[in-house]
This record gives structure tokens, sequence and C-alpha cells, in this order.
């Protein structure tokens, strides 16, 4: 089993780039509406993505933020 | 397709590399000097490894059809050997003379310590000295910000011609100021610690393809060649046209070499039978 330093050691990079991938893509959604001057027609998607971020930022201590955004997922 | 492979350390990969870059469309790999993973001691360790990249390795590359260029440079992790880097400058006008070297690089910065930006300044001199193409390498991760504005700190410092310049690695934060002032930027498609392929494209979309190069470097560590491929991927699955992707991926790399006149491979236009 890792410790927590090791947890944080092994998996900040790839973690770094998943985070990165989604900034990326409400980015990308902002670039097309600005070019499209519209915002999209549903967007179930992505309020359940910015649920999921905010659950993510918060620091509470809990061993459950998977399973909670599962739980959002399954909702959209 | 046909693709070019900007920036490959052929060295580290195998033959089914270059065999399966082959197949999906690499016309041409450039391959510029770097880090061995560990510091060299010696510069006659260097001149053999120029050897290798400008003697040795197009012959394996031709084996699949694939043309192979290279470029010679002190990585910018070996360059606090001051005595070390001065010495193999010394050395590089003889490998600059071979017919596949397309010039100075990757030279750059790592730390962005004064010796790196000593040794950057004294190989982009060499490369104006003797009308080369330079390859400059940006740091990565939580240095790259600062070691970007550096290079171009050093750049703005000395007497150079932006259009033979390429600046790799860039990424959103620091794309801008490579392209505003003048210089080529390179986007190094990385697994995990660069640029991704659907990053890289939404650059492409946000500023304009024009001085632009896409590259999945790949070397010894965790990368993977055919990012570049799945980067063509994603740029033409957002409804990029095909003579888009081939000024993208095919196109911008001949304009930005070909200013060497050893690069004999022109940009290419698709047109319909």
């Amino acid at each position: 089993m890792l410790t927590p330093q090791q947890v944080i050691d092994t998996y900040f990079l790839e973690s770094r780039c998943v985070l990165l991938e989604v900034a990326a893509m409400l980015d990308r959604y902002e670039d097309a509406m600005a070019r499209s001057g519209t915002p999209a027609e549903k967007q179930e998607k992505l309020d359940g993505m910015r649920r999921a971020l905010a659950l993510l930022a918060d620091p509470t201590p809990s061993a459950t933020r998977t399973e909670r955004l599962l739980e959002i997922f399954a909702e959209i | 397709m046909q693709i070019i492979q900007p920036h490959y350390h052929a060295i580290a990969r195998t033959a089914q590399d270059y065999e399966r870059m082959a197949m999906s469309g690499v016309v041409a790999v450039c391959e510029p000097a770097f880090w061995a993973g560990f510091d060299r001691r010696y510069p006659e360790t260097f001149i053999d490894y120029f050897r290798q990249i400008s003697e040795f390795e197009p012959t394996r590359a031709a084996q699949y059809g694939i043309r192979h260029y290279s470029w010679v440079a002190v990585n910018p992790k070996e360059a606090e050997n001051k005595t070390l880097t001065q010495e193999v400058l010394r050395a590089m006008p003889e490998f600059l003379r071979m017919p596949n070297v397309l010039g100075v690089g990757e030279t750059g910065l790592h730390k962005s310590t004064p010796n790196e930006c000593d040794a950057l300044a004294a190989h982009v001199e060499l490369a104006m000295a003797h009308e080369q193409l330079v390859l400059i390498h940006t740091p990565h991760l939580s240095d790259k910000a600062h070691g970007t504005k550096r290079v171009l700190e050093v750049l703005a410092g000395l007497k150079v011609k932006p259009e033979r310049i390429w600046i790799d690695h860039v990424e959103e934060q620091t794309v801008r100021s490579v392209l505003d002032a003048g210089y080529w930027a390179g986007m190094t498609l990385y697994p995990v610690t660069k640029c991704s392929p659907k990053r890289a494209v939404d650059i492409l979309e946000r500023y304009g393809i024009e001085r632009l190069l896409v590259n999945s470097s790949a070397d010894w560590g965790p990368s993977d060649p055919f990012t570049l491929q799945e980067c063509v991927l994603e740029y033409r699955r957002r409804g990029h046209s095909l003579q888009d992707a081939v000024e993208v991926f095919h196109n911008n790399p001949c304009r930005f070499l070909g200013q060497n006149p050893k690069w004999d491979i022109p940009p290419v236009r698709i047109e319909a039978c």
C-alpha cells in the first residue's frame, strides 16, 4: 500500500494531464460558443461536469468522490 | 496522407517504429541531438553521437523509405559543463556541412541557469554565423513559462533571423509570445507531460496554422510517435479538410525546414482527378 506522499508523487502528473484535458474541453466549448454566437441547446452534460468539478474542489475529507461522481454522471 | 515528423529521437526507438510510421504516411523524420539520460563527460562522446545520427541513422530509416535528417547541439541539461560545451561547439561546424544535417538543435534551456543561457547564446550565434536553422528546447512543466521568457530574452539580445528559429514544446501559456516575436512554434505531443493531440488542435484552431509545427518527439521516456497521427485524426474529425491537414502536418515542416537547401521535400497539394 502507498503512503499519502507516495500517492501524490505517483499520480500527480497523470492527474494534472487529466485536469488539463478537462480545462481544454471547457475552453473548446467557450471558443465554439464564441464562433457560433449561441450556447449549446442541451447543457445537461456540461452542468454535470461543473457539479463534478465543484465536488472535486471541496477539500472536506472523503473517500467517496469517485462514487459520487458516478452518481452525478448517472443522472445525465 | 503524407506526414513529416519534425522532432523524433530515432536512436531511442526500434525499427518497428520506422515500419509503422512508414505504413502510416510518415515520409521524413528529423532527429535533434538530445540528452542521453545521463550527463556525458567527453566531447568525443558527442562527436560519436553526432556521427550516429548523421551517418548511421539515415541508413536505418532508408530501409523503410523514410528520409532522415538531424540536428547537432549540446543538450541544455549538459550545458552546465562549460568546458564540454565549448569543445563540442568547436566540433559542430564539421557536422553542419553534412548532407542531412539541418541546423543547430536542440539547444535551449532546462533550469534557465546563467550557464545554460550562455550556451544557448553561443549555439544561436554559431548557427547564424553558418546560416543554419535553429531548434530551441523550452523547459517542461513548472519551468516552462519562465524558461520560454528567458529564451525570448536571450534571443532578443542577439542578431537573429526569427523566421529561421523554431522554439519547441510550446503550450497554451507560451505559444502567443513565441509567435508574436516572429519565431516558429512547435507543439510536442506526449502522453502525459506535454501537449496532448486535442490541445494541439485547439491551439491550431485558436492561432491559425501559420508558423506552427506539430511533433511527437518520441524518445527513451514515456512517449509515443503515433500521437502525431492521433493529432491528424483529431484535426480531421473536427471537420478540417485533407488539404488543411497536409498544410499543418507536411507542408509547414517543409516551409520551415526548406529554408535549408539540404531539405528537398517540397510542399504538396492534393488535386482531384
